[in-house]
């Protein structure tokens, strides 16, 4: 599996807990921060 | 006793950096004990170390390619040992200055005892604790009825109460270089080559001494070179230096040797002000001048007074029409007025440039106060109804957030903004409606949390009713335009708390539509005044609750 696809497929999962109404783990909060760090070095 | 530590978190750009150290290093000229560091990208900020140093404890780099590993999961731990490593320093207080999504998950991540700004919580849900925070979130990311300059937002975020201007320690102003930073990160914000070189052309005749420092970055050498290839400046081209790509230091030290400083917004526009060089800024296309003026005294900053401008950064714009409303002519003469006399004088600027090239600039004047920084319109004109409100809000955010009564002045209006301002009246009382609906059914919904399961259908009827109120303040928005900036904050206040109790979030609700109702009886008073001169009718007196 490529990076690329190992992040969506965690965002997937962290998408499913939050429509299920969990809360997500610190873990989970790591892979979105790394998903919004990657976005935003290609806005700045 | 141990020494407090502070984090500000700081992912933008070098001109936001800037700001940030501007604001910093005013609290620490009220608290030299408090140690201060500033975590932000390394791309930006290791640019900046010389300066950064000189108010930052320490300054964290982050550089997100320093992450990567092969999978993700590798990947993550390496940020997660980062994270790790920014607690360790064990910091009693994080404020996120950078309202972007990184920032917001980094803030609840490090999870200091206190923190400010923007947080985005194990639900992935913002949180915003401190009021100013809000006020930017609401307000400052989504329009143009902000008054107040990022600087001094950063300022009342960080608590600081008055402001220690820097010192002028420059003893070579009088050499004669002029620095130009002609580009900017968008084409709408930026002149194109001709109008440049029409500026250096006429200062050059001017001041045939002068010599031209033309900065910027790898992707301003096309422009940079057709502005020193212009015909009208062949005879000139041994006074004009481009300086392309140059380190930032490098162009700091320009800077603090020149006597004027000509720009865009932009990062080097903040890197004049930390030299105290007189300036004279250009704002087109999607900049708000009351947002980005270099903070230092006497910045002139130009702004078209085209009814499109400022535009948004999504805006598609082919005509540029706000470029031509600033003429060049105008910026010569500004630009002369600053090297002789640090001031502008607006009787001798209209005698020698003519109404008609005056007619469709703004030409603004800063002037920095304990509050906050001041913009003196030089040509006394009268103000549309957007300037209008910005006023009243300035008025309003120091009385609300800082409980400060700054001293109020009317603005002189036509006769067709007074119909504005009278149309919008009408809107304060309805909103005004509105907002008492929602203290009633947040305080009916409380009282019935109180009284237990018995009303749990009287309590769902409320909360509906809330979710009415919201909905109305939307439609409010949308035929009273310049209200929008008090129904986005009360918007924001009635949401953004950390909270998941009902009671909490209903008392959340219930002081934030108090707070609307008492904010639009202040603005209803403010417009009444205001128009009164004008014999405008408006439809009733708002009613105190």
């Amino acid at each position: 599996m490529s990076f690329g696809q190992e992040l969506q497929s965690k965002l997937n999962n962290i998408e499913d807990q939050l429509n299920s109404n969990g809360e997500l783990s610190e873990k989970d909060l790591e892979i979105l921060l790394l998903t919004a760090l990657i976005e935003e070095e290609g806005e700045l | 006793m141990k020494s407090q530590k502070m984090l500000i978190i700081q992912l933008l750009r070098l001109g936001d950096l800037i700001q940030t150290l501007k604001a910093a290093r005013q609290l620490k000229a009220e608290n030299p004990s408090l140690s201060i560091s500033i975590l932000a990208r390394a791309r930006f900020a290791k640019p900046l170390a010389f300066l950064l140093e000189t108010v930052f404890d320490e300054v964290i780099y982050l550089e997100t390619k320093d992450f990567i590993r092969e999978s993700v999961e590798q990947t993550r731990e390496e940020l997660h040992n980062f994270i790790n490593s920014i607690k360790e320093k064990d910091y009693s207080v994080t404020v996120n200055l950078s309202f972007n999504k990184s920032s917001g998950y980094l803030n609840h991540l490090i999870g200091t005892q206190w923190n400010t700004g923007v947080s985005r919580d194990n639900k992935n849900k913002i949180t915003i604790q401190d009021k100013w925070s809000r006020f930017v979130y609401s307000t400052v990311m989504r329009g143009n009825q902000n008054p107040f300059n990022l600087v001094d937002l950063f300022r009342y975020i960080l608590g600081c109460k008055h402001n220690y201007l820097l010192e002028n320690l420059n003893s070579e102003r009088k050499s004669s270089k002029i620095v130009i930073h002609p580009f900017a990160s968008d084409k709408k914000k930026h002149w194109g080559a001709s109008r440049w070189a029409e500026v250096i052309y006429k200062l050059s005749k001017q001041y045939p001494e002068a010599h031209f420092h033309i900065v910027g970055g790898n992707a301003d050498r096309e422009l940079g070179n057709q502005i020193l290839n212009s015909p009208s400046l062949t005879n000139s081209k041994d006074n004009i230096s481009l300086e392309i790509n140059k380190d930032i230091a490098h162009v700091y030290e320009i800077l603090t040797k020149s006597m004027l400083f000509i720009g865009h917004d932009s990062m080097v526009s903040h890197l004049a002000s930390e030299t105290l060089t007189p300036s004279v800024i250009l704002s087109l296309g999607p900049v708000r001048y009351q947002e980005t003026t270099p903070y230092q005294n006497n910045v002139v900053n130009l702004v078209p007074k085209t009814k499109c401008f400022p535009c948004t950064v999504q805006t598609d714009c082919s005509l540029f029409s706000c470029h031509a409303h600033i003429p060049h002519q105008v910026v010569s003469a500004v630009a002369s007025q600053l090297i002789q006399s640090q001031k502008i004088d607006s009787k001798e600027l209209q005698k020698v440039v003519t109404p008609f090239h005056l007619s469709t600039v703004n030409i603004y004047q800063s002037e920095i106060f304990d509050e906050n920084i001041e913009y003196h319109n030089l040509l006394n004109e009268h103000q549309d109804a957007t300037q209008v409100f910005q006023h009243y809000y300035k008025i309003l955010w120091h009385l609300y957030f800082n409980d400060v009564d700054i001293e109020i002045t009317y603005p002189t209006i036509t006769n067709e903004v007074a119909k504005e301002l009278a149309h919008h009246l009408e809107g304060t009382q309805y909103l005004f409606e509105v907002y008492n609906f929602g203290t009633k059914y947040a305080n009916q919904a409380i009282q019935n949390l109180r009284a237990g399961n018995d009303n749990h259908s009287a309590l769902t009827d409320n909360i509906n009713k809330l979710n009415d109120v919201s909905e109305l303040t939307k439609v409010t928005a949308s035929n009273y335009p310049l209200l929008q900036s008090i129904i986005d904050l009360i918007h924001v206040n009635t949401n953004s708390g950390d909270n998941t109790e009902l009671k909490t979030i209903l008392e959340e609700q219930l002081v934030g539509y108090h707070d609307g109702v008492h904010l639009l009886t202040a603005l209803h008073s403010l417009i009444k005044k205001t128009i009164t001169p004008h014999h405008m009718t408006h439809s009733s007196e708002v009613k105190e609750i």
